[in-house]
């Protein structure tokens, strides 16, 4: 092999395509699942694509987009494999693998990309002490349980950590009755779209400030004690409270996951043909990103095979737009800018949008907000995850939800295929997304 | 039935002395309240083969302490057990924490440890460069070991029963009578027949010893909790420290898969299920650590537990021991074996089996005990031809579940199908460290409850953690 690329999500993905494109020949990606996106098909929800296509796709959509492209690229996917480590030797890349076809196996490249993406800092990484009991789970394994896996993981959720993950999860939730107790997070770091869309819409307390710090409960989580971080950062314990609950979500941060390449030193390592993109190299807010970091990587990795990089990735940037945080009070959707606005309403003002689309916008989400509904859909034993192909009025999303509940589709679903029409008589299609 | 011994306890005390029952033409049967093996202190505990230089000198607890590290060599080698005499350094701070090591070392001549010596602390820093420069000197011990607590006590009780030990789970003793010269055990799964009674109990063996004679020991679980820190260990010895304050004994050590230990603190825990872990236990246990190695990077710890020892209340520290004693005729208890209890085992199952001798158990050899077991290597770890073979019998083998520890689909099922499984996720853990890693079960527990239900044939709110009512999760999203 010219080269090999660890892992099929979106960075992965992106990188071995561009680089067969820039033209390196013999490009092989390597990916633990049996399908391509790497977390993103757990990802139901929208919001992805906006800046780089200037569209609002769920994450299955996202993936499903580069998994085609990747298929029909000629990079050759091996999927179901597991790399165990990476190592040079001599002017060689061993990467060590495992497959249930092939069994341990030991692939050769000039080079090698690392896209292995990022795991969740835990629980106990934070010291948090306490019961070790079942019902505490990473904000990301809750998400895979129930958008893939068709695992309900609790009934009554305090979910630690305000980033997008812990507020997705809390819509997630919510939507799904489940019983949202309350956000703790130390800052608003989350993006605005999401403050917006994932806790004010459904008026879920926030706390910012606030930590847990203790569990309760042998058998099954039974709830949490949480206290506020006082002065120095140190929770302050006589202000302590007592949260009832079954779930402790964890979303307090992303770690790139390198451990493939143990005993060596990254930095060091480009020279020789080592190259990391994507969450793996530094934890990114936007998928977006990702895949415009892997293009990048994918060409200057034909760069180091002695490929030159095509022109237009230059023009790729989009590293602007978006902010965390509740800077403004109304994020525009209408189109991929997102730019944060302030509205007020008596008198209607709006700053900070960077054309009319704003005010047009932000006069809708006053009189009759509209929502984009994500979920998932039982179909044969399994689940397919779905959205609204339009918006819906905020006031039905509910209305969606239940109806969305009823639905037994027949396996095989195709992407696209058409679930329901005039879902909860809202006007929209319901569509399926993802089916690996 | 009758048997001849019913153990009652499996922990490794209990399991040990079952396996060691299997010499001669025995029937036993070890009965446990747990659903597992070793869900006492067994499982959660330094991991470390003590020399013999802590207890009081000439103590039953000092010498089947030093007794049964040497016995360790050979038990392990026959069981597969990974097992490390890595050393141990004893390291102090000031004079009286010198002092304080040359008494340990009195103690532990008096019990008989080998080789021990004291180093000054530029010694001991060639020996473990990270250690603090406020250590001014240590005492260097070379029979102290680390060992696998939880293939320790698998291995033993799956040799156990390949040897022709029962094992019976969820069987709570309620009450024990004697009948013509033939112990009738009562349990919530029936009533079982037995010449001979080992009571290994642990928590419960004070209680136990009420059915046959009146109770005069008062036994309470204490508490100690530990941080585990992720893979590589930044040390290969086990350290210890002279206390200046209350500092509880906490050491730090290295474990045999490749992590570092720092623990355990000391508190009276309410019940043997308060395994909670505490703020001040947490912070105790950093002071510690970062006292002997400062520049220790706590951003590396990945998980923190806490075990529970069964502790003799009722009498003064010098008077307090082990105690293994004929509570009745031919009836054998084992009380108060908290640390170093796993050290001391194999050393402490030989007196349980003299005292049942001694009470007319009448031990005749059999031939057919094989002494050996061999554990299958993880799929991962075993070698090409060995890998080629194991997916030729199922392609399970090549999906890698817990990425952290290197476990595939094929462990997991081999595990399932193998004698004494497991029958929830800590059951899993224990036999293939599934979710110990740095993700904690992040990545791979949606997964093995999938393997699981899709293997036992339940739905997936039936697969606990632990024990009843453990349930990771609720039930279906969409039924």
């Amino acid at each position: 092999m010219n080269l090999i690329v660890v892992g099929g999500g979106p960075a992965g993905m992106a990188a071995a395509v561009t680089a067969l494109e820039c033209g390196v020949e013999n490009v092989m990606l390597l990916e633990r699942h049996d399908y391509l996106g790497g977390v993103l098909p757990q990802c139901i929800h929208n919001g992805f694509g906006t800046q780089l296509y200037e569209k609002d796709y769920t994450g299955g959509e996202y993936a499903r987009i580069w998994k085609e492209k990747t298929e029909n690229s000629g990079v050759e996917v091996m999927l179901s494999t597991t790399v165990l480590s990476v190592s040079h030797v001599e002017t060689r890349w061993i990467v060590k693998c495992v497959n249930g076809n092939l069994g341990a196996k030991e692939l050769e490249a000039d080079a090698v990309i690392i896209a292995t993406g990022c795991r969740e800092r835990t629980l106990p990484q934070m010291l948090i002490p306490g019961s070790r009991p079942a019902g505490v789970f990473t904000a990301g394994a809750a998400q895979l349980m129930m958008n893939m896996k068709n695992y309900l993981p609790g009934k009554s959720a305090v979910i630690l950590g305000s980033g997008d993950i812990g507020l997705i999860m809390a819509r997630r939730m919510t939507l799904e009755g489940i019983n949202v107790r309350m956000i703790l997070g130390q800052e608003a770091t989350g993006l605005a779209r999401n403050i917006v869309q994932c806790v004010e819409d459904y008026n879920i307390p926030m706390h910012y400030g606030w930590t847990v710090v203790s569990t309760h409960g042998y058998e099954r989580l039974k709830g949490v004690t949480i206290a506020p971080f006082d002065e120095d950062g140190i929770p302050d314990r006589t202000r302590s409270k007592y949260i009832q609950c079954d779930t402790l979500l964890v979303a307090t941060g992303l770690i790139p996951e390198l451990e493939i390449c143990r005993g060596l030193d990254i930095n060091k390592m480009q020279s020789c043909g080592l190259f990391v993109c994507g969450n793996a190299n530094r934890v990114h807010d936007l998928a977006d990103h990702v895949t415009e970091e892997g293009m990048h990587v994918g060409a200057k990795t034909a760069v180091y095979l002695g490929k030159k990089a095509p022109d237009y990735l230059n023009g790729l940037c989009c590293r602007k737009g978006e902010l965390t945080g509740r800077h403004g009070n109304m994020i525009c959707t209408i189109c991929p800018k997102g730019c944060v606005m302030q509205v007020e309403r008596e008198p209607f003002e709006v700053s900070g949008n960077q054309c009319e689309k704003g005010e047009f916008f932000a006069k809708q989400e006053l009189e009759s907000p509209k929502r984009v509904v994500t979920a998932v859909v039982k179909a044969g034993d399994s689940t397919v995850s779905a959205r609204t192909d339009r918006p819906v009025d905020k006031a039905d999303v509910f209305k969606v939800m239940k109806a969305v509940k009823r639905i037994k589709a027949d396996k095989p679903v195709t992407p696209g295929q058409v679930l329901a029409s005039d879902i909860g008589g809202t006007g929209a299609n319901l569509v399926a997304t993802w089916y690996a | 039935m009758k048997y001849d011994v019913i153990v009652v306890g499996a922990g490794i005390l209990g399991c040990l002395t079952a396996r060691e029952l299997m010499k001669y033409k025995l029937d036993v049967l070890v009965v446990d309240k747990e659903s597992d093996i070793g869900e006492g202190a067994t499982k959660a505990n330094s991991g470390v083969l003590y020399a013999g230089f802590h207890p009081r000198g000439g103590s039953l607890k000092g010498i089947s302490c030093a007794r049964g590290n040497r016995m360790h060599e050979t038990l392990c080698a026959e069981l597969d057990v990974p097992i490390e005499y890595t050393g141990s350094l004893f390291v102090a701070f000031h004079d009286e924490g010198v002092e304080a090591i040359r008494e340990k070392m009195k103690k532990g001549i008096e019990n008989g440890v080998p080789g021990m010596r004291m180093i000054s602390g530029d010694e001991a820093r060639v020996i473990e460069p990270l250690l603090s420069r406020d250590i001014i000197g240590a005492m260097y011990a070379p029979t102290t070991g680390i060992i696998s607590p939880f293939k320790l006590i698998l291995h033993t009780a799956l040799n156990a029963a390949v040897n022709g030990v029962q094992f019976m789970f969820d069987t709570m003793v309620e009450d024990i009578c004697s009948e013509e010269g033939c112990y009738i055990v009562n349990t919530n799964r029936g009533e079982f027949k037995a010449s001979f009674i080992v009571n290994t109990s642990g928590e419960g063996a004070a209680d136990l010893e009420r059915f046959v004679r009146p109770r005069d020991l008062v036994i309470k679980p204490k508490r100690g909790e530990y941080l585990v820190f992720d893979c590589p260990s930044p040390i290969r010895h086990v350290i210890y420290q002279a206390q200046e304050n209350d500092e509880k004994g906490t050491l730090i050590a290295p474990t045999v898969d490749g992590n570092m230990l720092a623990g355990p603190t000391s508190y009276n825990a309410r019940s043997y299920k308060s395994t909670e872990t505490t703020e001040a236990g947490i912070n105790h246990i950093i002071n510690v650590a970062k006292k002997i190695l400062p520049d220790l990077d706590l951003g590396r710890v990945i998980a923190s537990f806490a075990g529970i020892r069964a502790n003799i209340e009722n009498l003064t520290k010098e008077e307090k021991d082990f105690i293994v004693r004929l509570s009745g005729d031919r009836f054998v208890s084992a009380l108060g074996i908290k640390n170093p209890g796993m050290t001391a085992s194999p050393y402490l199952v030989q007196l349980i089996i003299s005292l049942l001798q001694e009470s007319g158990l009448q031990c005749e050899p059999n031939k057919d005990f094989d002494p050996v077991y061999r554990a299958k290597p993880l799929f991962l770890k075993a070698s090409p031809e060995v890998q080629a073979r194991l997916l030729a019998e199922n392609s399970a083998y090549g999906n890698a579940v817990c990425r952290c520890e290197g476990v595939t689909e094929g462990d997991i099922l081999s595990v399932l199908d193998s004698p004494l499984p497991p029958h929830n996720l800590n059951g899993l853990k224990k036999r293939l460290r599934t979710g110990m890693g740095r993700c904690q079960g992040g990545f791979c527990t949606p997964q093995i409850i999938e393997i699981l239900c899709r293997e036992w044939n339940v739905s997936p709110e039936k697969i606990m953690k632990k024990g009843p009512g453990s349930s990771i999760v609720k039930g279906k999203l969409r039924p």
